[in-house]
């Protein structure tokens, strides 16, 4: 009776010795990803350098391509919780022909904040933007977005449409036939099967450690109240709505339903093309926007 | 290397291919065409087996490669695309193949450090209890699995191939279909475009081998018999050759009575579906590629070109090579190759006319000092099989010696070991030294315009 006793006693020291060791395992884990250099070894070899900046209350990363052609720059914005990282082998294909610039938004990646910082509003988030883009020297850009990254743009072009030569929005959110979080998540999570073969997650992981988990869950709570749909109409600029035909997360119908919202807007689906289109297909999306992004180039030289 | 996919068959030229040279490009052999350490550890156990159980085994083996119809119309060929490009390395090439498979390429590409990416592949789908002998029944049955296939991807072209004299044992319980991509899946897009900087060059190697078939849709056909030991004609009229083979296997049949002829497209294994052609020329235009066509009709005739080429590489880079390795169908390894200093020919298949095409080679050739050579086994006493004694004879050919390498000759063509034993047993033929610096698309341009005309073999610039 004893002995069993004591062997329970022994399981449960070893089950609890067990769960602490595994979660100091996943703490260290967690800050060693957290430690990841902002901008990766194989883009750092092909030329894609970065800086920080003071800009308000934020010190903002950006990445940047050694083109400095002259034009309009085009400007590369993540989406949810993802960071710049996700955004670099789009940058590396565009920089062929465009001075290419990639931002972490405050929060994200290397635009780290402190936790007890708050949770950013899609129209805080296109706030920073704005500055950004004046404390780079620029007026205007041409402003590429995925997903959520797209509900942001919107906000900027709406509030600030002198900032905005150009609109492309690839894949954009929230579908507002599955508003909800357990159906984006599903949506997500079909995409990860589609993109199993260059998953991006690996990249994901080092952005929510960067991130927080708390700052993630309030991004995601603020992605869901904002409503894509209610501020397009407001956009004057030429806007390429931009989707993969096999993206679960923005179905077909939900960008003609944007479409139709936007007079001065032009649809384009990539075949085969999945959600996180810039990184797992970035030469494909770079050839799609290629055109749009000269049509403008064109028109902002007349003017 | 990471397993394929559902609905690409791992025993057939273009995944065992691509796997070949993905290896060297990763610079090491082509150990397993299997990718399986299981099935080679059970591979030579298998060949201990009677003959019935042994063929029964290997038609087993065959099986689980095979997809049912429902994943059929499910099949992702974006997944498989995907698969074929994760296999090589991702860096810069100064050039890429792209096309029919074929096995001499492949020796070109490892020479030269850069990818191929094949065209055609082979989906088995699995169906129970079929005559491989009745080509009408076949025919009618595949329909069904053609129109899934059609409905999976739109831009696929679908050879139904049936070959009861030389896929005999695996058509018991399945349909070969060979699937050739019409446009460029968004993997290969992206692969080339990002692989190749401006101003590489991106060859198309264009097979213009015809076969009749029955057309069943724009995009649909019926191939019945292959290239290989049989003709045409007797496939198709039958012939003394094929009386004889139906009685040795007892069948109620004089000859097979395929489904009328229809019309001559590309073969479906080896030949090249034009249509890919087009979206290369804008692919090529787009990202200021050089594209050019390397064109022939005999997938064998590549293998005379290559093997000139190879002899000048060496040469150039201070090697007599006096060593040469003769592939079969798959049984290749490139890397290998290269570091034993060989030059390689390779043989479409593990018969007679495959026999001829490689004495023809050996009778114009200074004498090699040893020839090795590997051996198909496809489980059947087919028609046209060259036996074990005709490929000895073609051995004799060596000034020193010449070896079957990892055959068991009692048991071809039943043994299905050699899959497993190939290429180690390759290896250990001669000491393993570092190949000359890579091959320049400059020299291979003025390799083929050199001895290609001879051949059959035509470059021609498309851009």
């Amino acid at each position: 009776m004893i002995q069993k006793h004591r062997r329970k006693q022994a399981a449960i020291v070893a089950g609890v010795g067990l769960g602490v060791a595994a979660t100091l395992w996943g703490m260290k884990r967690w800050q060693q990803l957290k430690q990841t250099p902002p901008v990766s070894p194989r883009s750092h070899h092909a030329g894609l350098a970065g800086y920080y900046q003071q800009i308000g209350d934020w010190r903002m990363f950006t990445r940047v391509t050694p083109n400095e052609s002259q034009g309009l720059p085009v400007v590369l914005v993540h989406g949810l919780v993802m960071s710049g990282r996700a955004m670099e082998p789009l940058a590396l294909a565009l920089s062929r022909d465009y001075h290419v610039l990639v931002p972490d938004l405050p929060g994200f990646g290397a635009s780290a904040l402190p936790a007890s910082a708050p949770v950013m509003s899609v129209d805080q988030l296109a706030d920073a933007l704005w500055l950004w883009l004046q404390h780079n020297g620029f007026q205007r850009a041409i402003w590429v977005g995925n997903s959520f990254g797209c509900q942001i743009l919107a906000a900027l072009a709406v509030k600030y449409p002198q900032a905005v030569a150009g609109l492309v929005l690839q894949g954009p959110t929230v579908d507002r036939h599955a508003r909800s979080l357990p159906r984006q998540l599903w949506r997500d999570w079909r995409n990860g099967r589609l993109e199993a073969r260059r998953p991006p997650g690996p990249l994901a992981r080092i952005d929510y450690a960067k991130a927080g988990l708390r700052r993630a869950f309030g991004t995601m709570r603020a992605m869901m109240r904002d409503h894509i749909e209610h501020r397009l109409t407001y956009i004057s600029a030429p806007t390429l709505l931009l989707r993969g035909s096999r993206d679960p997360v923005c179905p077909a119908r939900w960008l003609d339903e944007l479409a139709a919202l936007m007079p001065h807007s032009e649809t384009l689906t990539l075949r085969d093309g999945t959600h996180t289109l810039h990184y797992v297909y970035p030469w494909s999306f770079c050839s799609a926007i290629r055109p749009f992004l000269a049509r403008i180039q064109q028109e902002d030289q007349h003017e | 290397m990471s397993k394929p996919p559902k609905g690409i068959a791992r025993f057939d030229s273009a995944a065992a291919m691509l796997l070949a040279l993905a290896n060297a490009l990763h610079d090491r052999p082509f150990a397993s065409p299997s990718q399986s350490p299981t099935l080679d550890r059970l591979l030579p156990s298998l060949n201990r087996l009677p003959t019935g159980l042994r063929e029964w085994g290997y038609a087993l083996g065959g099986m689980a490669e095979g997809i049912t119809l429902r994943q059929a119309g499910e099949l992702d060929v974006e997944g498989i695309a995907e698969w074929m490009v994760s296999e090589y390395p991702q860096q810069d090439y100064p050039a890429a193949f792209i096309g029919s498979s074929n096995g001499a390429l492949i020796h070109l590409a490892a020479a030269m450090g850069v990818p191929w990416l094949p065209q055609t592949f082979l989906c088995p789908v699995r169906a129970a209890n079929n005559d491989p002998d009745d080509a009408q029944a076949s025919f009618e049955q595949g329909k069904e699995i053609a129109a899934a296939l059609l409905a999976a991807w739109p831009r696929l072209a679908v050879h139904h191939m049936q070959d009861p004299n030389q896929d005999r044992l695996m058509l018991d319980q399945m349909r070969y279909f060979r699937l050739k991509l019409r446009a460029l899946p968004l993997a290969f897009n992206e692969f080339l475009m990002g692989s190749l900087p401006a101003g590489s060059t991106l060859f198309i190697n264009h097979c213009t081998r015809q076969w009749p078939v029955t057309r069943t849709s724009d995009r649909s056909f019926f191939q019945f018999g292959a290239l290989g030991g049989a003709t045409e004609k007797e496939y198709l009229q039958g012939g003394p050759r094929v009386a004889e083979y139906l009685a040795r296997y007892g069948i109620d049949r004089e000859r097979w009575t395929p489904p009328a002829i229809t019309d001559h497209v590309p073969e479906a294994e080896w030949g090249l579906d034009g249509y890919l052609i087009s979206p290369l020329k804008k692919l090529a235009e787009a990202q200021g590629l050089k594209l050019m066509e390397i064109r022939y009709e005999d997938p064998e005739a590549m293998s005379y070109v290559v093997a000139e080429i190879y002899r000048d590489w060496y040469l150039a880079a201070g090697i007599l090579p006096t060593r040469l390795t003769v592939d079969s169908f798959l049984l290749m390894d490139p890397w290998c190759s290269m570091q034993q200093h060989a030059i390689p020919f390779w043989l479409v298949f593990c018969t007679e006319p495959s026999a001829a095409a490689l004495q023809r080679f050996l009778e114009k050739q200074p004498p090699f000092r040893n020839i090795d050579m590997m051996l198909f086994s496809h489980g059947t006493d087919s028609i046209g099989l060259a036996e074990i004694a005709r490929w000895q004879a073609l051995l004799a050919y060596a000034r020193e010696e010449g070896a079957l390498i990892g055959v068991d000759e009692e048991r071809f063509p039943r043994d299905f070991a050699t899959f497993a034993r190939f290429d180690s047993a390759l290896r250990e033929r001669a000491p393993l030294l570092p190949p000359p610096p890579p091959l320049s698309v400059e020299k291979v341009i003025t390799g083929i315009q050199r001895y290609g005309a001879k051949h059959g073999v035509t470059l021609t610039a498309l851009t």
